[in-house]
């Protein structure tokens, strides 16, 4: 499964830190860091964190994601 | 349960449709919404969006659940049968249900029509705010913004990255007084005139006329309550932002109880006018008046976005007579102005005492608590979000240790 999130949306409210904290973490200067492509065991969280993101900058096997993995 | 039906097609509906498929609901889905949108973010109507001009694919809300359901777009329902469980729509159509999901949320709250309404901008839908970006895209104009509350304070804050020249007008002492304390809204006052909008508090619009010689333009008289003074102002364009009101009135008469919104119990099942839950029937978001563990039971509206979001989850469980994951929603929110991020959890608007708990607000980044007969109730943050986050399980158990009891709403 593949994790996109748009940083030109993220507002840094970090909810996806307390939905998927495997995946989604702040570094110590408060910047969010992603696990790109987690195991699938972390989907249901994810899902969450798509849902309850309040800027919608998180993708989950996004179609436009996916292919721009596959030209780099 | 065979049927539910969902009024209202916003955030709280679509994620309590979605919480119902999630956790086994294979009935008929049916979903009314009086906008002829599909659900879409309405924060970002008052920030990117009017800056930049509503996207209605760019503000679609995701779905991660195969929905399956029935969409009614662009028709509202008008009343509600509780003997017969039934909806019925303005088109003359009944929909019969064994569960009904209410998520009719809140209007804005209009400048009465004698007062000069109709010259103002009201901003709540996706077309209010196509409509205010077009009447911003010229540049420099006049603003006057009339309400310093979170919508206001936002919009006065995008007007003055455009370039224009902002009045923003506020009846209480301070912007968004009663969500942040005393502290932080001066903290936001002194932001708004370090960006040059001309924050004028305590004041009240008296009325609005269309000026004679300059057609398009409108004059206010304001007055200042403090000294009794009054002043003019003349906008290109006025916005009012005074809050909002929830969608009840197709409910008069139905027996549920709509006093201050629509009550329910802390599983948000609707309670009638004898104050008896009603099975079967679940309030969501903005119109729900629900009791508040950190005010001790007491009944409030929580406006927030994550209230929505943490409202389908209990209101999904209720419905299918489960046990809910999570028993209640601690508030959470954000505005952001003139480049500053202020993020909140609790009710710290509620709080009787502030103390600064980290940074200093003179640096632009700083915490806020607020606690309420010594007992911690809401917490701000300026510019360092993740420094919120140690306080919110202190907040949850807060909420949990108090008594699920309801009391009657407060306004």
């Amino acid at each position: 499964m593949l994790v996109t999130v748009d940083f030109d949306r993220c507002e840094g409210h970090g909810l996806c830190t307390i939905s998927a904290p495997e995946v989604f973490s702040f570094d110590t200067r408060g910047s969010l860091q992603v696990v790109d492509r987690p195991g699938e065991e972390h989907r249901a969280a994810v899902e969450e964190s798509v849902r309850t993101c309040p800027a919608i900058a998180i993708q989950l096997d996004a179609a436009h994601a996916v292919a721009d993995t596959a030209r780099q | 349960m065979k049927r539910v039906v969902v009024v209202g097609a916003s955030l709280a509906g679509l994620r309590t449709a979605e919480a119902l498929r999630q956790s086994g609901f294979t009935g008929a889905l049916t979903i009314v919404g009086e906008e002829p949108h599909p659900p879409y973010n309405r924060p970002p109507l008052t920030k990117a969006a009017l800056l930049d001009g509503p996207d209605a694919s760019a503000l679609a809300l995701p779905h991660t659940v195969d929905l399956d359901a029935t969409w009614t777009l662009g028709v509202s329902a008008t009343g509600l049968d509780m003997l017969r469980q039934e909806v019925l729509l303005e088109t003359s159509e009944a929909l019969a249900f064994d569960g009904l999901v209410i998520a009719t949320g809140a209007s804005a709250r209009r400048l009465p029509d004698d007062l000069g309404g109709v010259c103002a901008h009201h901003i709540r839908t996706l077309d209010d705010a196509t409509t205010l970006h077009r009447a911003l895209a010229e540049p420099g104009r006049t603003v006057l913004v009339i309400g310093a509350g979170f919508l206001g304070s936002e919009v006065a804050s995008t007007a003055a990255s455009l370039g224009h020249r902002v009045t923003l007008v506020e009846a209480t002492a301070g912007p968004m007084l009663g969500a942040l304390g005393p502290e932080v809204s001066a903290y936001c006052a002194r932001l708004h005139r370090s960006r040059g909008v001309d924050l004028r508090t305590s004041t009240t619009v008296l009325s609005l006329t269309p000026a004679v010689e300059r057609p398009g333009t409108t004059v206010a008289v304001l007055a200042d309550q403090r000294s009794g003074a009054k002043s003019q102002v003349e906008a290109d364009v006025v916005v009012a932002a005074l809050g909002a009101t929830p969608n009840t009135d197709w409910l008069r008469g139905s027996g549920i109880d709509i006093e201050g919104g629509i009550a329910t119990d802390h599983s948000l099942r609707v309670l009638d006018n004898a104050g008896v839950p009603v099975p079967g029937i679940v309030a969501v978001g903005d119109v729900a008046c629900v009791p508040q563990p950190l005010l001790d039971g007491t009944a409030s509206r929580v406006e927030h976005w994550a209230t929505a979001v943490g409202h389908s989850g209990i209101a999904a469980a209720t419905l299918l007579d489960e046990q809910p994951h999570v028993l209640t929603v601690l508030p959470s929110f954000w505005t952001d102005q003139h480049g500053v991020q202020i993020r909140g959890i609790g009710l710290p608007g509620r709080g009787d005492t502030t103390t600064v708990a980290d940074g200093a607000m003179e640096d632009d980044r700083f915490v806020v608590t607020r606690t309420r007969g010594g007992r911690l109730i809401g917490v701000v943050a300026v510019n360092n979000t993740p420094a919120l986050f140690r306080y919110r399980s202190e907040l949850e158990s807060a909420a949990r240790a108090a008594p699920p009891t309801r009391q009657g709403p407060v306004s």
